[in-house]
């Protein structure tokens, strides 16, 4: 080690990466809760039980569909 | 072999030291960083950062080394011109700040740690902020704060924090503050502004150094605080996502909508692009200086003939729009800022440790296109010092002068006396002439301006 950390620059780096750490894990949760809700969401739209991931593609595949019809509209 | 010559600024870090041979620039590694270097190689840190673009390349070289210690001798790739932090716009600097912690946080991944945190290792290569200092990597040791964390403060984030909150030109402090603008000044003129970000690594930890730092010197304590590693891990994220999310006020410099009011009509401004193209390729230059570059809009005309170029203007948004541009394009250019009337002087330990603006390189030619007037009208430059001065520094010059006639120059006397009988088109040949041969001289259409391509008496001997 050839700098000086300088003992003050230690001690707040301690007490800034902990405040880090706490807003981290409050991001981490809100993306979690948010991603909850958002596939609770879907998963409420897709009939009979049918699996997400199968109602997503069919879903994609449509607007697939939808922008050729577009496409060759153009 | 002719004598190898040190870097008078390798001299900090006992890694390792810069030196010259034969015109070539050589990094010795030193016999007590051996594992750390290994370790850098052997991991896929130094792989994975040179491709990525954050770490210089080098290769390792059979060449004897400039001491006794040498453990390896590499030869990193060259860098044109070597640009310092007060010469930067507010990208540039946030890019070099973020280039730095990007490769921190890699080298956490990987077991290390980068051991300082300086903005002098740090250069542009076509727009690219680059890591030049490849022995800048120590080991992680567990719960081990990061050490470089203080400087990396003072040497970016308080820099850049002054200049979105508080005023662009704030870098500049940098100039009288090697290393990095003390905390307790940028606190006090930050003045509450920059949100937590800036209360967190500026403000709190000023007060955090005025307090502790006389205790570490009376104990060991530094050495025996911990910090989890994904905490040094999410502080270091949080500052990208916050060096990411620094903006530039919307402000209007002098210079930032130069090319709306120019005197020049299309087919005028046309011509004097070709002219300048004639004059850059008969100069046949590899390195091209752009004086009053402004956005360096005409700097790229020596790009064509393959030249390397540094735009130097005074207006740090000019600058700034030059970056953008660069580091999109990755041209061989680099904007810089430089007041001509007080350049970077050379500055540190004996006056030697960072070089002054033409120390630095001599260009084989140099552009001053509507440049002439600030110079000798705004400033009181004698016509004959500004032309001794530029045969000092390049021996092929493409010069514009601007008469009195011109608008421009008129609305510099507006507001003063005329004290410059001898500013006109005889009294510029006439003081040029002493230095220069005056190869072509061409009359911008539709404008009273005239386009000298000169070349320095001395180069003709």
């Amino acid at each position: 080690m050839y700098l000086d950390p300088g003992l003050g620059s230690m001690i707040i780096q301690i007490i800034v990466a902990s405040l880090a750490t706490v807003g981290a894990a409050l991001i981490v949760m809100r993306n979690s809760i948010s991603s909850f809700f958002k596939g609770k969401k879907r998963a409420g739209g897709v009939p009979n039980g049918e699996p997400i991931d199968t109602a997503l593609e069919e879903e994609s595949d449509t607007q697939k569909q939808e922008q050729g019809q577009k496409d060759s509209e153009k | 072999m002719s004598e190898a010559q040190r870097e008078f600024s390798s001299f900090r870090d006992p890694s390792g030291v810069i030196f010259l041979r034969n015109g070539t620039l050589y990094r010795q590694v030193n016999g007590c960083y051996q594992r750390q270097y290994d370790a850098l190689l052997q991991s896929g840190l130094y792989e994975e950062l040179v491709k990525s673009g954050d770490l210089v390349r080098h290769s390792e070289v059979d060449v004897p080394p400039l001491t006794g210690q040498a453990y390896r001798v590499i030869c990193p790739k060259r860098v044109p011109m070597i640009s310092y932090p007060y010469e930067w716009s507010f990208g540039m600097l946030q890019d070099a700040a973020l280039t730095t912690l990007r490769v921190h946080r890699a080298a956490l991944a990987k077991g290390m740690i980068l051991k300082d945190a300086s903005a002098y290792n740090i250069q542009f290569i076509r727009g690219r902020a680059t890591l030049i200092d490849t022995l800048s990597f120590d080991f992680y040791r567990d719960g081990q704060p990061w050490i470089a964390y203080g400087q990396f403060c003072r040497h970016f984030l308080a820099p850049l924090l002054l200049m979105a909150n508080s005023d662009i030109r704030l870098n500049l402090l940098l100039r009288d503050w090697i290393d990095g603008i003390p905390l307790d000044l940028a606190a006090v003129l930050l003045n509450g502004k920059g949100g937590l970000f800036a209360k967190q690594h500026i403000v709190w930890h000023a007060k955090a150094v005025r307090q502790h730092d006389e205790d570490g010197k009376k104990s060991s304590q530094t050495r025996d605080l911990k910090l989890p590693l994904n905490s040094q891990i999410a502080m270091v994220d949080s500052m990208i996502r916050n060096i990411q999310g620094l903006r530039l006020p919307a402000v209007q410099t002098e210079w930032g909508d130069y090319y709306d009011h120019t005197n020049y009509t299309p087919q005028a401004a046309e011509q004097k692009q070709a002219l300048v193209q004639d004059f850059l390729k008969q100069s046949a230059a590899h390195t091209v200086w752009d004086l009053g570059a402004n956005d360096g809009r005409f700097s790229r005309l020596a790009l064509e003939w393959g030249a390397s170029v540094v735009a130097l203007d005074i207006d740090p948004l000019a600058v700034e729009r030059g970056y953008l541009w660069v580091k999109r394009t990755h041209e061989a250019l680099l904007p810089l800022l430089c007041d001509l009337t007080n350049p970077s002087p050379a500055i540190g330990f004996a006056c030697a440790e960072r070089k002054s603006l033409f120390d630095r390189q001599m260009p084989d030619c140099i552009m001053a296109l509507a440049v002439i007037h600030h110079l000798a009208i705004s400033n009181n430059l004698p016509l004959p010092m500004i032309a001794e001065w530029s045969a000092s520094i390049t021996n092929t010059l493409i010069i514009e002068f601007v008469p009195k006639t011109d608008s421009q120059v008129q609305l510099l006397l507006k507001t003063r006396d005329d004290i410059f009988p001898d500013y006109t088109e005889d009294g510029f040949e006439d003081a040029f002439r002493r230095y220069f041969s005056i190869v072509k001289k061409e009359k911008i259409t539709d404008s009273t301006r005239i386009l000298y391509f000169m070349k320095n008496l001395q180069s003709l001997k």
